[in-house]
């Protein structure tokens, strides 16, 4: 084939520049450490290097998300564990109190503890966590969220708890409301109440009673007569004409008493015409439950007029700190679960992390042996045709002539 | 009577000329075009002498270019079509370099708003979280407002660029015209082919033809009629038509190009095919402006899914959350050569059903058309365009007023203006909506297991939403709102009063009573901005089905894609023209080492035919000299 001058030229520049840009390319790469830079370079590698870095984003936020909502449950986990500790000591006082040699000075001292022991739960469940939002106002965490109100202490948060994201799949509960971890317990044994008809000339006090069979058990009050000594009924109040629903004969002090799926137990002494109330239980709050303790122990009418009274209410007392400390334990082992949650997420992370990074260097890193080999390849080919090149762009017949 | 001296003249001039081109192509051996040229000889008319018919010498018959027209044709179509691709994967590459980066471009800016908004919903109390928020937001907008203006930007390009060329091309039509003219009198006075001409037109059209692609008709003996487009005339014989840039009729912001012939203007833009033109023109369209709606396509989606889930949030001082972007609404066009009254006014519907695509609306006799603005196929929708029946169409509702005089036209951009009006509609931290506005709880005096939800908004417009509302249980399977009829209780069922919705679950007792009120001073309430994290993770687009940041990477992976294809075809008619070349070259490229040996040749010959002078003369001296004696 006729070759001429001019396309002889233009083909040996085109080689030695394509040579030039494939070297280039190479080069960069080696540079960067990168297969591409633009999408184009690679558009399916790129758009899948693009979500999987997007992951790899989303999992640094959840992390972000996980390592605050720790902590603020650490903080709880901890506060709970304080609160605990002012409870048990506050149950031991009641224990205390209950030791019938101890005159009504000594029960006012252990009053004045169980007092101290109130303010210091008030301010424990109105502790503000770093960043100075109360830890158990709900979502109204400006807000104190305890404060002493004329009928005892009052909730003042909202009851909402804050979701958290730690996951693309899972979200988990910030920390627990005020009212999730100490208000809305049902007192003493969490079906009824029993208590001491303040005329009663008898010495006997009556238990907190247990239940055998709650199926059996209809929320109304009730009234426990002894129509002597010895003989007693139990008189529902709720019906329109109060009707006896059980009785019995023989009483003997410390007997046990039985009707509708409850049993109690009525200690000391009856006499003729002395009663004892039946209700269906309430709620209380752990706030209430130190403050009638405390006022049980002052010896205050209102609560307990007589002693036959005040072993009731210490007995009552005694129900509703254990009640209110099974809520506090019950809270603690949800915060543990949290807790474990987000460390489970964390592992699952941290797993994911290492796989997505795996798969980012797989689309996008450069294999440098490949790339360095290459390199020498086109470094190689490049010089050759800069050779030749030079080599017959000196001849020419015109040497000759 | 045949003579030597007469043979060996008319060698020696002959030969002369032989050398003359020899030198002229060795002259021109880097010239561009130039085509190399060849002498070709005859023997002179022979005479009868003594009854022989002797040879009387050489003659030139023609000095003619080497050339071939078929290769030279594939040359010009392949190197027009070199230039389309080109100026196509140059811009391509623009483009993929301003959006295509995959560490740090719309993506990042997406992800960092979005990092923002779970900041503010792990601390929803904080200023400073609700702050960077807002600077992400903003940054998110300069951002892609940045992309829209450079995108304009480049558009506008390709505008100013088709006025120049319009210029450069008629220069070129005229040259080519003159040298019609100019290379069919050579040709009729002397018949013999002006070559150097005849190479300047060649390279003149093959400019041309990088510019905006070309047909080339022969017309009589030396004539090249040019046409553009889809066949029509630039060059006529010895007259050119010229080309001007007007307005595009559908919308007066851009330019095209006309070609100004005898019978009016004809707009070319559409049909050029190849070219530098052509090739800026099919990127334009079929890149440009895609990305262009693709990214408002992606605003709008971003500024829908999140103002809507902010209008259903509480802010810091307990007011309803508003908007929290701006957008800009559908933009409409009115064609330059509308003769009636009408005004269009378009709303978005359902963000879901949007596209990408622009629209045109024509008045014809007896109603109206609608067809897409790229591509041209009809649109199906519903309605009569009155402000009680409006077009309905892939998530638009259109209006027309009266007075549209048939063939009026009007484009509808869907989301060409989104970002031009896009910007962050809240600076003040404390109005961002973190917070649910209510809040459901219960009664502390409540005796029943029964557990009420926070409650979630459906309908932030409702004018009551806010309003305190007790839900009492008059027994243990009805309830009552605010002291209405009583209401059959299930379980876990859907309560909904003015415009927001709880769940009640659990056995509530008689008389238990949940509230479900204002949620003011809930200023670590997370609910809303939670849900707004969720929201940017959603599928929106695409009839829900593709979230924003999805949509981010689809589109970058798609101008990946064009660009990569562009730049193959690019590479693959690089390959094609080289070939083109290579061949025509073989055949008209002047090879110096050839020009060499012909140079030798011809100057042995001339050495010769001058010896038969000299041994004319000697045969002279000899025949006088005996004569002499």
């Amino acid at each position: 084939m006729r070759i001429s001058t001019a396309g002889m030229h233009r083909t040996s520049i085109s080689a030695i520049l394509d040579n030039q840009a494939r070297l280039s390319r190479t080069q960069n790469q080696v540079a960067t450490g990168r297969k591409f830079t633009n999408a184009s370079e690679d558009p399916i590698g790129a758009t899948r290097v693009a979500g999987l870095q997007r992951k790899l984003a989303d999992n640094a936020q959840y992390e972000r998300n996980s390592n605050i909502i720790q902590s603020r449950l650490g903080y709880e986990e901890q506060t709970l564990a304080d609160i605990t500790s002012v409870l048990q000591s506050a149950r031991d006082s009641a224990l205390q109190g209950g030791n019938a040699a101890l005159g009504q000075d000594e029960r006012k001292m252990i009053a004045n503890q169980v007092r101290q022991n109130l303010a210091a739960l008030i301010e424990m469940a109105n502790r503000q966590d770093a960043n100075g939002e109360y830890l158990f106002a709900g979502t109204s965490t400006a807000t104190q969220p305890f404060a002493q109100g004329a009928t005892g202490v009052v909730y003042q948060g909202d009851p909402t708890t804050r979701q958290i994201r730690i996951s693309s799949t899972q979200s988990l509960a910030d920390v627990h409301t005020g009212v999730d971890a100490f208000m809305g317990i049902t007192e003493r044994n969490g079906l009824f109440r029993t208590t001491v008809a303040a005329a009663n000339a008898g010495n006997a006090s009556i238990g907190v009673g247990t239940v055998t069979d709650a199926a059996a058990w209809i929320a109304d009050n009730y009234t426990l007569q002894f129509t002597s000594a010895t003989d007693w009924q139990v008189v529902d109040d709720a019906t329109p004409v109060p009707a006896v629903v059980a009785s019995g004969s023989g009483f003997v002090p410390g007997q046990s008493i039985s009707f509708r799926g409850v049993s109690m137990t009525v200690t000391g002494a009856p006499v003729a015409g002395d009663s004892f109330g039946i209700s269906p239980a309430q709620n209380t709050d752990v706030f209430a439950m130190l403050d009638e303790l405390a006022r049980t122990l002052e010896g205050d009418p209102a609560v307990a007029g007589s002693e036959a009274a005040f072993q009731n209410e210490l007995g009552a007392s005694i129900a509703n700190l254990d009640a209110g400390l099974e809520r506090v334990v019950r809270v603690r082992a949800e915060v543990g679960t949290r807790l474990q949650a987000i460390d489970n997420a964390a592992d699952f992370r941290e797993s994911e992390e290492v796989d997505l990074q795996a798969l980012i260097s797989d689309l996008r890193d450069v294999d440098y042996a490949a790339a360095i080999s290459q390199l020498n390849q086109q470094f190689t080919s490049l010089q050759a045709a800069q050779a030749a090149y030079s080599k017959f762009a000196q001849l020419s017949l015109f040497d000759y002539l | 009577m045949p003579d030597m001296l007469g043979t060996g003249l008319s060698s020696l001039r002959a030969l002369q000329r032989a050398m003359d081109t020899t030198s002229h192509n060795i002259a021109n051996a880097s010239t561009e075009g130039y085509t190399r040229q060849r002498v070709d000889f005859a023997t002179r008319q022979p005479e009868m002498y003594g009854g022989n018919w002797i040879g009387t010498g050489v003659n030139v018959t023609t000095v003619k270019r080497v050339y071939d027209e078929f290769l030279a044709t594939q040359v010009r179509s392949s190197g027009g079509n070199l230039a389309r691709l080109d100026a196509f994967a140059t811009q391509a590459e623009r483009l993929d370099n301003l959006l295509g980066d995959t560490g740090n471009g719309l993506g990042a800016s997406l992800q960092s708003f979005t990092d923002a908004i779970n900041e503010v919903s792990t601390t929803p109390s904080s200023i400073s979280a609700r702050q960077v928020l807002i600077s992400q937001a903003n940054a998110l907008v300069d951002r892609l407002k940045g992309y829209d203006d450079r995108l304009d930007q480049m558009s506008g390009e390709v505008d100013a660029r088709l006025s120049v060329e319009a210029a450069d091309i008629n220069n070129l039509a005229r040259s080519i015209a003159k040298l019609n003219g100019d290379i069919t009198v050579a040709t009729q006075q002397t018949g013999q082919p002006p070559n150097d001409l005849l190479d300047q037109r060649d390279q003149l059209i093959d400019q041309l033809s990088g510019k905006v692609g070309v047909t080339v008709v022969k017309e009589g003996v030396a004539s090249l009629n040019v046409f553009i487009g889809t066949g029509q005339p630039l060059v006529l014989g010895n007259v050119a038509s010229s080309i001007t840039t007007t307005k595009d009729p559908l919308d007066p912001t851009r330019v095209q190009m006309a070609l100004q012939t005898q019978g009016g203007t004809i707009d070319v833009s559409r049909s050029i095919a190849g070219g530098t033109l052509g090739g800026l023109l099919d990127w334009r369209r079929e890149m440009l402006d895609p990305a262009r709606n693709e990214l408002g396509r992606i605003t709008l989606a971003v500024a829908s899914q999140v103002n809507a889930q902010h209008r259903e949030g509480m802010d810091l001082s307990g007011a309803l959350g508003g908007d929290f972007f701006n957008v800009g609404g559908v933009g409409i066009g009115y064609a330059g050569a509308n003769t009636g009254t009408a005004t269009v006014s378009a709303t978005r519907t359902d963000i879901g059903a949007i596209t990408a695509d622009d629209y045109v609306l024509t008045r014809t006799a007896t109603g109206y058309t609608l067809r897409h603005e790229a591509g041209g196929q009809p649109v199906p929708f519903t309605g009569t365009g009155t402000v009680a029946d409006p077009f309905v169409f892939d998530g638009l509702s259109v209006t027309i007023t009266a007075g549209a005089a048939v063939g009026d036209q009007f484009t509808i951009h869907p989301t060409g203006e989104v970002i031009e009006g896009f910007s962050v509609a809240i600076t003040d931290p404390g109005r961002i909506a973190a917070a649910a506005p209510i809040r459901g709880s219960a009664a502390s005096a409540n005796t029943g297991s029964g557990k009420i939800t926070a409650g979630e908004v459906l309908d932030s417009g409702n004018a009551s939403l806010l309003n305190t509302v007790n839900i009492v249980f008059t027994s243990a399977t009805t309830y009552s709102v605010d002291g209405g009829p009583d209401i059959a209780y299930a379980a876990g069922g859907n309560i909904d009063v003015n415009g927001w919705r709880v769940q009640i679950s659990g056995q509530p007792a008689v008389g238990d009573t949940f509230t479900v009120r204002n949620n003011a001073g809930a200023v670590g309430d997370n609910r809303n901005a939670f849900a707004l994290a969720d929201a940017m993770r959603a599928g929106v687009l695409e009839n829900g089905t593709v979230s924003v940041t999805a949509a981010v990477e689809r589109m970058t992976g798609n101008l990946g894609l064009q660009t990569r294809a562009a730049q193959m075809s690019r590479d693959a008619e690089s390959a094609v023209h080289d070939s083109d070349l290579a061949s025509l070259d073989a055949v008209s490229g002047v090879n110096l080492d050839e020009e060499a040996a012909n140079l030798l040749r011809y100057q042995q010959a001339y050495a010769a035919a001058a010896q038969i002078i000299a041994v004319s003369g000697q045969m002279f001296d000899t025949l006088i000299n005996a004569v002499r004696r």
